[in-house]
């Protein structure tokens, strides 16, 4: 473990109120393994409950990996004649050295 | 991916992959690496990789498929190497790692709050339709001003979008030190968009 986490769980594990650094910490381990165990689930719930800058990075965190999803979808991009030309010598020099 | 298999017909054209995959293969690489003549070195190397082993080639995925597959595992190793080469130098070096303390106090009355300045501020909407190309721009700057083992985990989750247990495989980061890197690129990446598209 390293001391960033010790940091982390050390307060998560004695108290039952989480800070914002705590909650955003959970709220990312949340996002991807959905389930949190029962004391982190019901501290963060509280938290959320309260905190509104915790509430609008929960948002813009999930609009975040969306966007960036889409994005990477929806890449096109095409190479010049001149680097396909380039490509096919090399693929037909490779094909006839074997 | 669904792609679907090709059966009783396990042959390759190599002559034919650059008209055919190219453009999609170079588009794949570009989308996770942002820098254009690394995805075209990447292009390259697979075709070259692939025409080694197009004898193990058993036409159980299709060609594009497995061109892809080729592709995808050089850039899961060029984030890797990003990751690996700067680990011994990159604690004093990477002047963009921004401090925890820089989002969260460590004093006062409640420590771990939101610094005043790193609150999460109103978003202006996107009516959906984002355009993708300034996006990426920004996106890419963004993931260029992260510390480079941060950058390759980061690119590994949300580009590649592969499991924590295999991208602490990949990067060989214990699962703890995934938790904390995924919480302070977000931040950091939170605050590079917010600043460069949300509000600009």
């Amino acid at each position: 473990m390293s001391s960033e986490e010790q940091h982390i769980s050390y307060f998560a594990n004695s108290h039952w109120n989480l800070c914002c650094k705590q909650a955003t910490y959970l709220l990312l381990k949340k996002e991807e393994l959905t389930k949190l165990s029962f004391k982190d689930e019901t501290s963060l719930k509280f938290h959320m409950a309260i905190c509104k800058f915790c509430k609008a990075f929960k948002k813009q965190s999930a609009l975040m990996n969306q966007m960036i999803s889409e994005t990477v979808l929806a890449s096109q991009s095409n190479l010049s004649d001149a680097e396909k030309d380039k490509l096919k010598l090399l693929i037909n020099s490779g094909l006839n050295e074997n | 991916m669904e792609t679907p298999v090709i059966k009783n017909n396990a042959k390759l054209a190599p002559e034919k992959w650059v008209d055919n995959y190219a453009d999609y293969l170079f588009s794949y690489a570009i989308s996770r690496i942002s820098k254009e003549e690394e995805a075209r070195d990447l292009v390259q190397d697979t075709f070259l990789s692939a025409l080694k082993a197009k004898d193990s080639f058993k036409g159980a995925a299709s060609e594009k498929t497995w061109l892809v597959s080729i592709l995808k595992r050089k850039v899961i190793d060029r984030y890797r190497k990003n990751a690996v080469r700067k680990e011994t130098s990159f604690e004093e070096s990477d002047t963009y790692k921004v401090a925890y303390s820089h989002y969260f106090t460590e004093e006062g009355f409640i420590p771990g709050e939101w610094q005043k300045q790193a609150r999460p501020q109103q978003w202006n909407a996107t009516d959906g339709k984002i355009e993708q190309g300034e996006f990426r721009k920004i996106l890419a700057a963004c993931l260029d001003k992260l510390p480079k083992a941060w950058s390759a985990v980061f690119s590994m989750k949300h580009l590649e979008e592969e499991s924590s247990e295999t991208i602490c495989k990949e990067l060989e980061i214990s699962p703890s030190n995934y938790w904390v890197i995924i919480h302070r690129a977000k931040l950091q990446m939170r605050e590079c968009l917010e600043k460069n598209w949300f509000k600009a």
